[in-house]
């Protein structure tokens, strides 16, 4: 009792709360490098170009409930109206990135956002302008995953 | 003043108008009362009861938002040019119906039963209604503007049916007290304020009348809020006054002052003793010395059940909706029924953050993802409106840390980025046999793409078979991603809470 802090003894007295907590706190360790994971994120982000979609609805219906062409429409209107993100570097990139993040989330549906897209290719041979389906769903969830990433650290 | 901007504040940071909020707001929900005694945080505990002892109850006038609510509420009868018929009265303490509900809810907090603190605590109530309530209310308000400025509509989200029911019967019950009777609240049921009446019954400044400038009127003791003024007496008890100085400037006469220097009573004392013998002096209607309190004023015995009601109503709409979840769990996946729900980041042990956590909300209302929602009985009953991740709506993000740093009562503990990524919230388990790559035959590993620690490897692709994911458990933290992102129904890669 002599030695004990202040602390000490609170915790004592609050012991049947922190005992439990303090006999569980032994959690496993996680593997893996943390600084390589971070950077993969912006490894895959390239920045987007107008794919010109008709909006012809052709490549619907998608079987996993992704929304093909207002993706796409979306895209091709924030390079229009001045506010998709360009390089990673650009000075404008974080003001862009986070009208993109807001309008996009206002606008399209999470079940019906890019990165439920598995690349299963039933969507490949029916564009008629030829777009890559999901080469630019993949294009856009990267863009997405690194706005979401700086708005969690600008929070 | 200051009263104002800190319920703005706190308003706000729960809200969220879509405006910068200053940093400053996120500090004064981690200097409220119970999260800071909660979280063990010595210095706020014990900066709050010295200020108390010096001041008296600041923290209830100013820094409670649910005291700022209820003062909201109290005013609005008396806004309109016409008085309200009536007024406060002075009530005598109802010192055991508060030392009771004080017990149990320090034994509820030693035991570990959360519910009962999260209930009563006034920030967490506060904080459930502004975030069930304000927020989607104030959403709707900025709806109905965007109709006319063409701007980008919000999407409502609503919380649970029980959320949403307990945050308004509570406000409602407060609210409707608070509209007759001023803070009757924080001086019969508040834990807070009876803890801080122990300490503010002897502070050093308090609120004095001066019998020989005192004329009598009772103005002061209609307008007091917390019924804590005796003019018959010419008593202000210190332990219920909220120091909110209605009364120092509605004296006519100044007689009523804030001081340390108390006044000497030289009338009162004989007054006193002329009054308990005579019963009712001449020019004193009402005199209650000397009268159990029970008797005399059904105001008080009917506060209580107002009061009684509102405690034994909760549980019953918590139970109810309890029996709707239940009825949705059916359709849960039979490989994963009998996983853990998954809490936020951030714990030290899951058993302390289900007795640490009081329900205020915070985590839920600013997670940027809204991957946090209200748990109605997934950690039981007793733990219902805590925060849990829902993984089918959304997942939880890589670099994301902002609900463990906000947590007021240390519920989730404080982590940095690297620690987040080496902390683990649940651990993801794959069921082959339901994954499309078997189901269907597509080539799919999309959980495995968007696993943000690479915990996830397509195996098995060889003997013709589509490669199907396993997890690395020494990876997995437990985010949420493959969850969200696996396209088979019911899923095939779930999180599972950690024991």
């Amino acid at each position: 009792m002599q030695n004990m802090t202040r602390r000490q003894w609170l915790f004592r007295v609050g012991g049947a709360v922190v005992v439990p907590s303090l006999l569980s706190s032994c959690r496993p360790g996680i593997s893996g490098n943390v600084n390589e994971v971070g950077e993969r994120l912006s490894q895959a982000y390239v920045p987007l170009k107008p794919n010109d979609c008709v909006a012809c609805d052709n490549c619907m219906p998608c079987p996993y409930g992704i929304d093909i062409p207002s993706n796409l429409i979306f895209a091709d209107r924030a390079i229009q109206d001045g506010y998709m993100p360009g390089a990673l570097d650009d000075e404008d990139f974080s003001v862009k990135g986070k009208r993109f993040l807001e309008l996009y989330e206002d606008r399209i549906p999470d079940k019906a956002q890019t990165q439920r897209c598995i690349g299963c290719g039933e969507c490949l041979g029916a564009c008629p302008v030829g777009i890559d389906i999901p080469d630019q769903m993949s294009k856009i969830t990267a863009l997405t995953d690194v706005l979401r990433d700086l708005r969690c650290q600008q929070l | 003043m200051v009263s104002v901007v800190i319920f703005a504040l706190i308003t706000a940071l729960f809200v969220d108008f879509g405006m910068e909020i200053p940093a400053f707001a996120a500090w004064l929900a981690k200097v409220q009362f119970l999260p800071a005694a909660m979280s063990f945080a010595i210095t706020t505990f014990v900066v709050w009861l010295i200020v108390t002892l010096i001041f008296g109850r600041i923290y209830c006038s100013t820094f409670c938002p649910l005291g700022f609510f209820q003062d909201i509420c109290s005013r609005l009868p008396r806004l309109g040019r016409r008085k309200p018929a009536w007024f406060y009265h002075y009530s005598l303490p109802m010192t055991r119906l508060r030392r009771i509900t004080l017990f149990i809810v320090v034994l509820s907090i030693i035991l570990g039963i959360s519910a009962v603190s999260s209930l009563l605590d006034p920030y967490s109530i506060y904080g459930r209604f502004s975030l069930y309530v304000l927020k989607p209310l104030w959403a709707f308000v900025l709806n109905l503007w965007s109709a006319v400025d063409s701007a980008p509509e919000i999407r409502i989200a609503l919380a649970s049916v029980a959320g949403i029911a307990l945050a308004l019967l509570t406000m409602a019950v407060i609210g409707a007290v608070a509209f007759k009777n001023g803070r009757t609240f924080c001086n019969t049921v508040c834990p807070v304020g009876t803890t801080l009446s122990f300490i503010s019954h002897y502070s050093i400044f308090r609120i004095d009348i001066n019998t020989d400038k005192c004329i009598q009127c009772r103005k002061c003791e209609h307008l007091c809020k917390a019924s804590c003024i005796d003019l018959t007496s010419h008593v202000v008890d210190m332990s219920r006054c909220v120091v909110c100085f209605d009364c120092l400037s509605d004296c006519p006469n100044d007689a009523i002052s804030y001081t340390y220097n108390r006044h000497q009573l030289s009338i009162p004392l004989m007054q006193r003793v002329k009054d308990s013998v005579a019963g009712s002096a001449a020019g004193m209607t009402d005199s209650r010395v000397g009268v159990s309190d029970a008797k005399r004023h059904p105001v008080d015995r009917r506060r209580f059940l107002s009061l009684g009601l509102m405690v034994a109503a909760t549980p019953a709409v918590v139970k109810a909706s309890d029996v709707a979840a239940k009825i949705d769990g059916m359709q849960i996946s039979r490989q994963h029924r009998n996983l853990l729900p998954v809490t936020p980041p951030g714990l030290k042990s899951r058993r302390e953050f289900l007795d640490r956590c009081t329900s205020c909300g915070l985590c839920i209302s600013r997670c940027p993802q809204k991957v946090l929602k209200v748990a109605v009985s997934e950690y039981g009953l007793l733990r219902a409106l805590h925060p849990v991740t829902d993984y089918d709506e959304s997942w939880c993000e890589y670099n994301c840390t902002i609900c463990s740093n906000i947590c007021p009562t240390g519920a989730l503990h404080p982590l940095t980025v690297a620690e987040k990524h080496r902390s683990r919230a649940g651990l993801a388990y794959a069921d082959s046999s339901l994954c499309i790559s078997h189901t269907e035959g597509v080539k799919c590993g999309a959980c495995s793409r968007r696993c943000p620690s690479g915990a996830i490897v397509m195996t098995g692709g060889d003997s013709g078979q589509r490669p199907y994911p396993v997890v690395d458990a020494n990876k997995c933290i437990g985010c949420g991603a493959c969850q969200y992102v696996c396209p088979s129904q019911p899923k095939a890669i779930k999180v599972g809470g950690l024991a």
